[in-house]
């Protein structure tokens, strides 16, 4: 009789396949922390939290779409409106991902056992950046897409409506880019000066948050308008409204001083020009990866 | 395996390696020393993850700087270094691939690995629910799961009980002799140099004092035999002191420490000369702990 199957015990092995390369070392680190990021094999609280951040985003693009195909015509860029509503959810989930990427390796010291494989500190931090930025965009860009094609479903027609309108999905695709790029570097610099994923996650969202209020108030009160780059939140809203052809209108604060009420007063608050929002959101980004890399060059030699 | 130059490193103005020169022959190496003697500094600078502050070294005939170098060397940390949410097996399959493992690979490798440090079905568990000796296994694992020449232990054995702590030296002797991987031992524990190693290296205040086969520095050593006798064992310690011998209280015991012809001969003449009873005398094998309890001494 023949037999129909046999086992080999052949024990431990010696490996003499070959070994992939530096690039392929740092794409698995992004696909294994990807998959984290996206609540593979996580705990049911994050997969909740980022359940309820995600359907808090579609249900708003779902209301964006609804108000701008029933709405008035003058809502015809639905999408530079949706990034006012999810900017804040987008800061959220950064703060979600975040420590969850950065603090976790080093609170458990897992860091030295990456560093003396054959990644480099900087592929390393490639990595963690490439998950953060891809997450946080595409739980961006998709809802958008999503108005876009369902505007370009009901529209009389379908080809004219993406032919004239088809510079959207480029400006939504930039702005994410720009959203995304912006809360990474927050997110990940304030990850980086602590091995807490809680202290880490409400410093993201409390300090720019808290600048903004500090912003406003400065900003009223000294009449002077370069306060309002305090409120760092500002600077990628301001790149999107540029990318989207939205002006920024001056506004105006009506206040009545006095303990009474006795004085009334009125302040205008003018607008700052793009390109200044833009330097500063480049020179914050730089500023903010330059402390992540410091950090991290210091946390190799603990 | 390993060849250092004047190896200095200093943290501010406080020196952890002075000058360290030493060529380690392939093997089972152990590096002894008491705390702060520069044990794990001289790992991490191996390792890449600390830059010497003077000096050149070379593994495996290669400079440090070399990245291939970091396929051929594993690393088994002394501190809690695992994540608690994953289980070992995504863990080692994850720093197998960041090894250069393809993915089936780290896969089959992973098992391999974490069978051979002796988790079964324990593989599949997240981490944080494991026991302290089940994580020293884990630690091992990960170490060897790309398959390395070479792998720097630091103090592998600690939290472990005795049946794990056996258990982990023999998969230390084994993967030496059956698997020819070589193996820079750290720890505090001398018996586990004695059952694992050929060689050592020992450290005292960032500078080495000994280094070589195990054997030939334990030949150096004086015989030690302990008596235990009836009565004052002072009072036959001051007579085998005046045999010329050198001798000394220990406990209740009487230690002694001599490479004397004949030494059995004096201690029973004298006994017999002195009317003193011997109860028990024991000859004790010449020791690492010796040696380095001498060393340290200095």
């Amino acid at each position: 009789m023949t037999p129909k199957s046999v086992i080999y015990d052949q024990g431990y092995r010696r490996y003499e396949g070959r070994y992939l390369g530096r690039g392929y070392a740092i794409w698995s680190l992004f696909a294994s922390d990807l998959r984290r990021a996206l609540g593979m094999k996580r705990s049911w609280q994050y997969k909740v939290g980022l359940g309820i951040l995600t359907t808090i985003i579609f249900a708003q693009a779902l209301t964006f779409f609804f108000v701008s195909t029933v709405g008035p015509a003058a809502l015809i860029t639905p999408q530079a409106m949706l990034f006012d509503g999810m900017s804040f959810f987008l800061l959220i989930l950064s703060a979600m991902i975040a420590p969850d990427l950065l603090c976790t390796d080093r609170r458990y010291r897992v860091l030295p056992l990456y560093l003396v494989r054959p990644i480099e500190l900087y592929d390393y931090l490639l990595a963690k950046q490439a998950v953060l930025v891809g997450v946080v965009a595409l739980a961006s860009f998709i809802p958008q897409l999503g108005i876009f094609l369902a505007k370009a479903l009901i529209a009389p027609s379908a080809l004219e409506y993406v032919s004239t309108h088809g510079w959207m999905v480029g400006a939504s695709a930039a702005a994410s880019l720009v959203y995304a790029l912006f809360y990474g570097a927050i997110a990940s610099a304030i990850a980086a000066l602590t091995p807490r994923w809680s202290y880490a996650a409400g410093a993201i969202i409390a300090v720019p948050v808290a600048l903004g209020l500090a912003s406003g108030i400065i900003t009223i009160l000294t009449k002077n308008p370069w306060w309002q780059l305090l409120d760092i939140l500002s600077f990628p809203s301001a790149l999107k409204d540029a990318l989207f052809g939205v002006t920024i209108q001056a506004t105006t604060f009506t206040f009545r001083m006095g303990r009474e009420g006795e004085i009334p007063r009125e302040v205008t608050m003018q607008p700052l020009e793009t390109w200044i929002y833009g330097v500063a959101a480049g020179a914050f980004i730089v500023g903010a990866l330059g402390i992540l890399f410091a950090r991290y060059v210091r946390a190799r030699y603990e | 395996m390993v060849e250092t130059y004047n190896l200095t490193k200093y943290y501010g103005k406080t020196p952890a390696l002075q000058g360290v020169s030493v060529r380690i022959p392939p093997g089972n190496v152990g590096l002894l020393g008491e705390n702060g003697a520069g044990k794990t500094t001289f790992l991490k600078i191996l390792l890449g993850l600390l830059a010497p502050t003077a000096g050149s070294a070379r593994l495996l005939g290669r400079d440090l700087s070399d990245r291939e170098l970091r396929r051929r060397v594993g690393y088994m940390p002394e501190e809690d270094c695992l994540p608690p949410d994953l289980s070992p097996m995504d863990f080692v399959v994850r720093l197998g691939r960041l090894s250069g493992l393809p993915y089936r690979a780290a896969m089959e490798r992973a098992h391999d690995v974490l069978y051979l440090v002796g988790l079964g079905e324990e593989r599949f568990r997240p981490i944080g629910g494991l026991s302290a000796g089940m994580k020293q296994r884990v630690k091992l694992a990960q170490a060897l799961v790309h398959d390395p020449q070479v792998v720097f232990l630091d103090e592998p054995t600690a939290g472990m009980d005795p049946q794990g702590r056996d258990e982990m030296l023999q998969i230390i002797r084994d993967l030496r002799d059956k698997l020819g991987i070589h193996i820079l031992l750290s720890t505090h524990l001398l018996l586990d140099v004695e059952r694992t190693c050929d060689a050592v290296v020992i450290l005292k205040e960032g500078q080495v004092i000994a280094q070589g086969p195990l054997a030939e520095l334990l030949a150096g050593l004086e015989e030690r035999v302990y008596v235990r006798v009836a009565g004052n064992p002072h009072e036959f310690a001051q007579i085998l002191q005046g045999a010329g011998l050198r001798a000394a209280v220990v406990g209740t015991e009487i230690a002694i420490e001599s490479d004397a012809e004949g030494l059995y001969e004096i201690i029973w003449k004298e006994a017999a000369q002195h009317h003193v009873q011997i109860r028990r005398l024991e000859r004790q094998g010449r020791t690492l702990e010796q040696l380095f309890v001498r060393l340290m001494s200095l």
